[in-house]
């Protein structure tokens, strides 16, 4: 019992930060109607440059995280305008953007690569938050708190912004129809900058409390993100997203449960494995699109 | 580059090309699917297993593996082809993803994580030019065909094609079963020439880079997915020299600049034959002949 | 909405009914497009649907074709109920149609264009188009042969082998209509037929309509020339906001005061008549 109430909070702690990759993930695939898989370079790259200022440069670890949340999402933001802007100006099909995405991953993977080389190293101890805190006998690392309660912030502001506030109708608009938006004075461009900006400085968010829970930094902690974060939206649903920041702690509750219970070997193959049948028994998602946009 | 290193890596643009024909085989339907790169995995164990362990016959093994392959595309077909495009493209994804799971458990049939040793008979040029030959061959009298042009109708505007009573399901059904015997077969000839294959031999990279080479060849004409793929293929290596550890930073750039600039590929039947007409107009009008009232309206919805 | 005046004094054929509307409703969000639209078109008639821009008449037309699913009511086809068919099963019950916003394939030739339309015609298979067999030759031939022959009756003077989207408007709808032509249809639906077309191509439109029913062909088409509609068309159906207003012959229609206020709205008679005759002057060349 005990051992699987520890599991528990292990897998909802990991959730978290699949859950918060699959938010930002979403917020780009519901808003801009892009499939973009460098999203997960945006992680790899928040994770790299922590590391980088914690360790060279000495600062200390929240404000590197904070750096390396910035760095994401001016990468998110120099990716869309490069890339998918002239796309969307030409009016370019559905696929031309997954296209554009790939060669993006393709050149910030590499980078990254050639950049931290081919061993994992960690944060170095001294420098990050270690005492776990001790709970009804539970134990819980301080980067499984701080993934948790990033989560709820992130999420609950999302929602909140989407939802309550003028900047939310703004990006409502663009996604249905960005010229319509702008003759009713919404600044189409400068709105889709910021939801590049936000959805690519989450994904940092994620690869640096990734990186931070793994205690390993690597160039390809952004492709295990991408991987589950997909599967978070597909099944979730990207019209909301709480469903999938929901689906994305299911889905880190389910690997480590799985791993525990069952087989670790077929941790991921259970995961996949429950994205394909959503999928073909369920294309919409578990929850429907209760959608702002009619994609 | 030594000539040796040169003719490794042509092969390797043969194999790519044969991936490639097959990514292109379902997209010319409209459908974006890396589902091939599974096949190819499928296929390939297969092969491993049946022309290695079981000892059948490397030529009999082929054809097993590509009528596997084939299979595979029909059973995907039938499960997955209502999907929208975008949960369509992820879904294939994910079965590659999952496909690197089944090669890592099923350690009897595989290797798993070690991964397992391939018979190499057919890596050889013989080999390789008969395939290649064979699937542009089929491709070709394809793309004239009753199949190819409701293919082409089905891609460019779906819903006009199905008043022209064709069902697109129906041609993407049949665009992924070919799709499934092409990726089976390319994934054969890659285990043949590499002799060993493991979890990460088919996997996210393989299909990316392969759809990348369908881009730049373009997705509009067989021979596009060929020209992709050797020059994707050869501009690494070629790169590798000068730019060391930084040659896919090309690859990836160049990608977005084609999609940007030259949506169509680098075989771009449409502007050849853009080029045609204005130069045929432009004769007509020399001639000083009356002409139609022309008022050069061109949808020019590329779809890619 | 009551339908405000039906009269069948029409001087066309009155068989069977070809296409079979009754009580069709279709609503997007909080609009209704469509409401309530009963429309019978005999076999081998021409029937015009008119009205004014969001009448619903694209909408009616794309709910025969299948485009789009109608909330409630049936729609038969020579007494068979496609209401619930999707687009490719209508399409092989014999209905063809074109679209107000021209949609050619991108990248085909002229002569490509038709042949696709031919796809239901042809016995060809992938194994006899990868063995290259003597029928499939044969079948190859006839279909371009048949579709060069549909090109000149519809009167598109081009070379065949021009990509489609660089004609002039008026042939890029001639194409289309050849197109649905290859299909062998038993009913064509055309959506404005003749918008930016000349007086003269409007005309050689009319004829080539005559002679298609001629053939055996039902046709229902949108347009907005007054003059052609009163020229070809043995019965209308006006519509405004999503219901019919009148059906019955042409001048009958055009002369009832709710269509003329539906069109014109209320003015001074003066001005009323004055852009009635305009219309049915129609728009010229435009």
């Amino acid at each position: 019992m005990q051992l699987l109430a520890q599991q528990l909070v292990n897998g909802i702690a990991l959730g978290s930060i699949y859950a918060l990759f699959a938010v930002g993930f979403a917020l780009i695939l519901a808003k801009m109607g892009i499939l973009n898989v460098a999203h997960g370079t945006f992680a790899t790259w928040g994770a790299l440059a922590s590391y980088y200022l914690v360790t060279e440069r000495g600062l200390s670890f929240w404000v590197a995280l904070a750096l390396g949340v910035l760095l994401a999402g001016a990468l998110g933001v120099a990716a869309d305008q490069l890339a998918f802007e002239p796309l969307r100006r030409r009016g370019a099909g559905v696929f031309a953007p997954i296209i554009a995405s790939i060669g993006i991953w393709i050149v910030l993977l590499t980078l990254a690569e050639a950049h931290a080389g081919p061993t994992a190293v960690s944060y170095p101890a001294e420098s990050v938050p270690a005492e776990p805190f001790r709970f009804l006998g539970l134990i819980m690392l301080p980067a499984q708190v701080i993934s948790v309660l990033a989560l709820v912030v992130v999420v609950t502001g999302v929602h909140l912004l989407l939802t309550r506030t003028r900047f939310g109708s703004a990006i409502r608009a663009v996604a249905v129809d960005p010229r319509s938006a702008t003759i009713v004075g919404v600044n189409a461009r400068r709105t889709l900058i910021a939801v590049a900006f936000l959805a690519a400085a989450i994904a940092g968010l994620a690869g640096i409390l990734g990186a931070l829970s793994d205690n390993n930094v690597s160039a390809t902690i952004g492709e295990g993100l991408l991987l589950k974060g997909f599967a978070a939206v597909v099944v979730g649903g990207y019209g909301d997203i709480r469903g999938a920041a929901l689906v994305g702690v299911v889905i880190g509750v389910l690997e480590v449960m799985s791993s525990q219970y069952i087989s670790s070997g077929f941790r991921d193959a259970i995961t996949f494995g429950v994205l394909l049948v959503v999928l073909v028994a369920r294309p919409q998602g578990v929850f429907g699109e209760r959608q702002l946009v009619r994609a | 580059m030594s000539t040796t290193a040169l003719l490794t890596t042509l092969q390797f643009a043969g194999v790519n090309a044969l991936f490639a024909l097959a990514i292109y085989a379902s997209l010319r339907t409209g459908v974006l699917s890396l589902a091939p790169v599974f096949f190819g995995a499928v296929s390939a164990f297969t092969f491993g297993y049946t022309a290695g362990t079981v000892g059948l016959s490397v030529p009999l093994a082929l054809v097993v593996g590509v009528g596997l392959g084939a299979a595979m595309g029909a059973v995907t077909a039938v499960l997955i082809i209502r999907l929208d495009s975008h949960y369509l493209a992820m879904a294939t994804i994910a079965m590659v993803l999952i496909g690197r799971v089944l090669i890592i458990n099923l350690v009897e049939y595989t290797g798993g994580p070690t991964g397992t040793l391939v018979p190499g008979d057919l890596g050889t040029w013989a080999w390789l030019i008969g395939s290649l030959v064979v699937a542009c061959y089929v491709m070709s009298r394809l793309a004239g065909s009753r199949y190819g042009l409701a293919a082409d109708a089905v891609r460019e505007d779906p819903a006009v094609a199905q008043t022209l009573a064709i069902s697109p399901r129906r041609i993407q059904f049949v665009g992924f079963v070919i799709s499934g015997a092409l990726g089976g077969a390319a994934g054969i000839f890659q285990a043949s020439f590499l002799q060993y294959i493991g979890p990460d031999t088919f996997y996210t990279h393989l299909g990316f880079v392969t759809l990348a080479a369908v881009v730049l060849g373009g997705a509009f004409h067989w021979a596009g997915p060929v020209v992709g793929a050797i020059a994707f293929t050869l501009l690494p290596e070629l790169l590798r020299e000068p730019m060391g550890e930084y040659d896919r930073v090309v690859t990836g750039v160049l990608l977005v600049i084609i999609i940007i600039y030259m949506p169509r590929g680098l075989v771009d039947v449409r502007r050849l034959r853009l080029l045609r007409s204005r130069g045929r107009r432009r004769a007509v009008d020399d001639d000083a002949t009356p002409t139609p009232t022309d008022r050069d309206t061109t949808p020019a919805q590329v779809t890619t | 909405m009551t339908v405000l005046g039906e009269r069948d004094d029409v001087t066309g054929p009155s068989g069977p009914a070809a296409v079979d509307i009754t009580h069709l409703t279709k609503a997007f969000g909080g609009l209704t497009a469509v409401d309530d639209v009963t429309i019978s078109v005999p076999e081998r008639r021409i029937h015009g649907i008119l009205g004014p821009n969001g009448a619903g008449k694209t909408t009616v037309l794309n709910m025969i074709s299948g485009f789009i699913t109608a909330d409630s009511g049936t729609i038969e086809v020579f007494g068979h109920d496609v209401a619930r068919m999707p687009p490719f099963k209508i399409a092989r019950r014999g209905v063809a149609r074109t679209y107000q916003n021209i949609r050619l394939f991108p990248g085909m030739t002229v002569l490509e264009t038709v042949v696709a339309g031919a796809y239901l015609q042809r016995r060809s298979t992938i194994l006899s188009a990868l063995l290259l067999s003597p029928a499939e030759r044969r079948e190859r031939r006839e279909v371009r042969e048949q579709a060069a022959e549909l090109l000149d009756r519809v009167g598109v003077r081009a070379d065949h082998g021009t990509l489609a989207e660089t004609l002039s408007y008026g042939d890029q709808r001639r194409v289309e209509i050849a197109r649905a032509l290859a299909t062998n249809p038993r009913v064509l639906l055309l959506d404005e037929p003749t918008a930016g077309m000349n007086d003269a191509e409007s005309e050689a439109v009319g004829r080539l309509l005559v002679e298609l029913q001629a053939s055996g062909l039902t046709l229902i088409l949108i347009e907005h020339n007054m003059r052609l509609v009163e020229q070809f068309c043995e019965s209308v159906t006006v519509m405004s906001s999503g219901a019919v207003l009148a059906q019955g012959a042409p001048t009958w229609c055009l002369e009832q005061d709710d269509v003329k206020e539906a069109y014109f709205g209320k003015r001074s008679d003066a001005a009323r008549i004055a852009t009635l005759r305009r219309a049915r002057r129609g728009p010229s060349g435009s």
